[in-house]
């Protein structure tokens, strides 16, 4: 099985757990939280990390009571045969989903920079690197997510610095205008965006070296992530005002364009392509072992390898089918409530009925 | 391993180089300026796009006797922006660049009409860059494109320096695309930006210049500012440039004597006075003494006293009349006012939000100006014969 080969330290889970929880996040949650939540999106997202910490708590502590075995594998044990293997196969088809939107959102934006070029090759070329990736294993990923995640890390803070003479910090008053419910709803797409990271943990936990570290990669790695998102949140619009923010295609992408600094200090594209492509590796990976994984486990097949090209043409062809970048975005924000959210629901009510059952596998 | 490491460097050469968005930048046609009208025939507008001729650019400059300009200004006529940059390129067979373009001039004709069709151009379109300048003109956008700098190759360069250099003497107050588009998103707020205008220098020359400012209502002009009007405008929307201050008449008779804004502060501040809105302008400057006719004894406190006090009243007297000219006659809120109170008073400004636009020609504004005299120059009093 995949996690009795590979191993991955605590450093790079930490890594881990803010690559799912940044990815390319940055690049699609503002709209959303800004048309449902206007000015007091950041709250939200704010809200919705917090959230994602204690679910991920939980996820430890459920992790910890069956270590060698992942997400997909104790379901059975712990909800029974029949309902255990029919909710992994519910899981299976749900992270199917994720990886087409993603390299969507990626052939999407690329057509600013290259009109002409085939949509189809941009994304072939990104999964070549995944293809390669995927094959030489999880522990790869590892390694690159941490070299990965301090660029990304360290681009999105160059980049607020870069913005700062142009923002206005008066756009975001006032605060709760309309109340706490906006907030709220803007919650059902935001909280499922900061979920992201604590589903993919529920695959790769049991391959930590030290198990035990996992509640403290949780405690900080999800923090961190949110910080940021908050952080980007608040420059974007302050930097835009509401309205604007909401019909930009890319609020994060226009910021990087306006960069100049003191007339010659300019061009922040190269950054910002630096950045999206990394995040956008970091995620397309993210989910594409998802799937994969829990399809060989749920098959009980002994190696996910065979899967990889089949799942990889599936992810490119699926990709194509939203007609237009309105309905692509649309489908990006569908998802979150209707898909990721009870998938995330589901993890403290596995942890409920482990509790209950008393099942804990860890001292055998 | 030598030869794994060669094949994928060619590779990865065919793959990053981008084959098929490659433009060399001779195929480029290189956007400096672009200037919008309305058009004569009805319901057309006039373009006016002013690109960089590359060979001219590129040799340095000589002193030749036939200096031909480095820059070609062609205009077009057409329904929307996007025919007239496909019809530029059709004479062009060069690919249009925008991104290089910082100067964007609209005639005044086209600004009453409305801007949201060039805005919705200038934010949609990949290329263009939002930092680029909006500038209004009297009369013709397209003469001022074509208009030729004696000091800049590229005269819209000089343009740009104009409005760069407002910085230094404060003349006026700029927005571009980006601000522009932002104030017009903010639903209470109008946007306001300079004027540009061509004017004889003399010597058969003509030199452009930044003059007054055209104030919004919504997206379409509403009208303008004159200079003092437009001097009141650079103290509210806190332009911190030096600028040179003359005043006349301090108790004695024609006196004569110029200040030089060192730096000033303007603060908005909402309040609320018997449940009605208010605002609050404070401006606090400091000045230094940059000429005098000498009729002034400055060697006393007294007199310095008396100066700030005469200058403090000049400010005041210039912010009331761009205060009048933009609340009362244009009824628009170029300033940000009913922002400010929706930011400090949610709660009440849902009330004043329904009529706001009525309610400014009764906006109660109370002005504070608070100047400080630090420095006389490197002289204190006129050395007198």
């Amino acid at each position: 099985m995949f996690q009795d080969k590979e191993k991955i330290s605590v450093n790079q889970a930490f890594m881990l757990v803010i690559a799912g929880g940044i990815g390319n996040i940055f690049l699609v949650y503002v709209n959303p939280a800004v048309k449902d939540a206007g000015r007091d999106g950041w709250l939200s997202v704010l809200i919705a990390y917090t959230m994602s910490t204690l679910l991920g708590l939980v996820l430890v502590n459920l992790g910890l009571r069956f270590p060698d075995k992942t997400f997909i594998q104790y379901l059975p044990v712990v909800l029974g045969k029949f309902i255990g293997k029919l909710i992994g196969l519910a899981y299976v088809l749900c992270w199917m989903v994720m990886n087409p939107i993603i390299i969507r959102d990626f052939m999407d934006l690329m057509r600013f920079f290259l009109p002409t070029t085939p949509q189809l090759l941009i994304g072939s070329l990104m999964y070549i690197l995944v293809i390669y990736v995927a094959y030489k294993g999880f522990e790869v990923y590892a390694r690159t997510a941490e070299l990965f995640v301090v660029i990304v890390l360290f681009s999105i803070l160059l980049l607020m610095i870069g913005i700062s003479p142009n923002v206005d910090y008066g756009s975001l008053k006032p605060f709760l205008e309309n109340g706490f419910s906006p907030v709220s709803k803007s919650l059902l797409v935001q909280f499922p965006f900061a979920a992201e990271t604590i589903l993919f943990m529920a695959l790769w936990y049991p391959c930590m070296s030290q198990m035990k570290k996992g509640k403290k990669c949780v405690l900080i790695g999800v923090p961190i992530a949110g910080l940021v998102l908050v952080l980007l949140f608040i420059t974007v619009i302050a930097f835009t005002g509401p309205a604007m923010a909401a019909e930009l295609t890319s609020p994060v992408f226009y910021m990087v364009r306006y960069i100049h600094i003191s007339d010659f200090i300019s061009g922040f594209e190269a950054l910002f392509m630096l950045l999206w492509v990394s995040s956008i590796y970091l995620e397309l990976l993210v989910f594409f072992y998802q799937p994969l994984i829990g399809l060989a486990q749920w098959l009980n097949l002994k190696d996910y390898k065979p899967l990889i090209i089949p799942g990889a043409i599936i992810n490119l062809m699926l990709s194509l089918i939203p007609a237009n970048v309105v309905q692509a975005s649309y489908l990006d924000t569908l998802k979150n409530p209707y898909i990721i959210l009870p998938m995330a629901a589901l993890i403290p009510l596995v942890w409920m009925v482990a509790v209950i059952r008393k099942l804990d596998e860890s001292n055998k | 391993m030598k030869i794994k490491l060669t094949f994928i460097l060619i590779l990865t050469s065919v793959f990053l180089s981008g084959c098929w968005d490659l433009v060399e930048i001779k195929d480029r046609a290189i956007i400096t300026a672009f200037g919008i009208d309305k058009s004569d025939m009805d319901g057309k507008i006039t373009f006016t796009l002013q690109t960089i001729i590359p060979s001219r650019i590129s040799t340095p400059m000589k002193t030749s006797p036939e200096m031909k300009p480095s820059v070609r200004v062609v205009s077009k006529t057409t329904d929307s922006f996007a025919d007239a940059i496909r019809e530029y390129a059709k004479q062009a067979e060069r690919r249009t660049y925008l991104m290089q373009n910082r100067i964007i001039i609209i005639g005044e004709d086209m600004a009453k009409e409305g801007l949201t069709p060039a805005m919705d151009f200038f934010m949609r379109h990949p290329d263009s860059f939002q930092g680029a300048w909006v500038l209004i003109c009297k009369g013709k956008a397209s003469e001022i494109i074509k208009w030729n700098s004696e000091v800049e190759r590229i005269p819209a360069d000089f343009i740009e320096e104009l409005v760069k250099t407002r910085n230094f003497i404060c003349s006026s107050s700029v927005e571009n695309i980006h601000t522009f588009v932002n104030k017009l998103s903010t639903k209470p707020t109008s946007p306001a930006t300079a004027m540009i205008e061509l004017v004889d220098s003399g010597n058969n020359e003509t030199e452009a210049r930044l003059s007054g400012i055209a104030v919004f209502k919504k997206d379409k002009m509403a009208g303008m500012l004159d200079n003092l009007e437009t001097k009141g405008y650079t103290w509210i929307n806190n332009e911190r440039g030096r600028r040179l201050f003359e005043i006349g008449d301090i108790g004695k008779a024609n006196v004569k004597m110029t200040h030089e804004i060192e730096g000033s502060r303007t603060k908005i501040i909402p309040e609320l006075i018997n449940g009605k809105p208010a605002i609050l302008i404070k401006v606090n400057a400091t000045t230094k003494i940059y000429v005098q006719d000498g009729s002034l004894d400055l060697d006393s406190q007294d007199t310095l006293k008396k100066l700030e006090k005469m200058l403090e009243e000049e400010i005041k007297s210039q912010i009331e009349a761009c205060l009048n000219k933009a609340l009362k006659e244009y009824k628009t809120d170029i300033f940000g006012f009913g922002e400010k109170i929706h930011r400090k008073y949610p709660k009440e400004w849902k009330k004043f939000k329904v009529k706001w636009e009525d309610a400014l020609a009764d906006l109660k504004v109370i002005t504070d100006v608070n100047v400080k005299t630090k420095s006389t120059g490197m002289i204190i009093d006129t050395i007198k014969p």
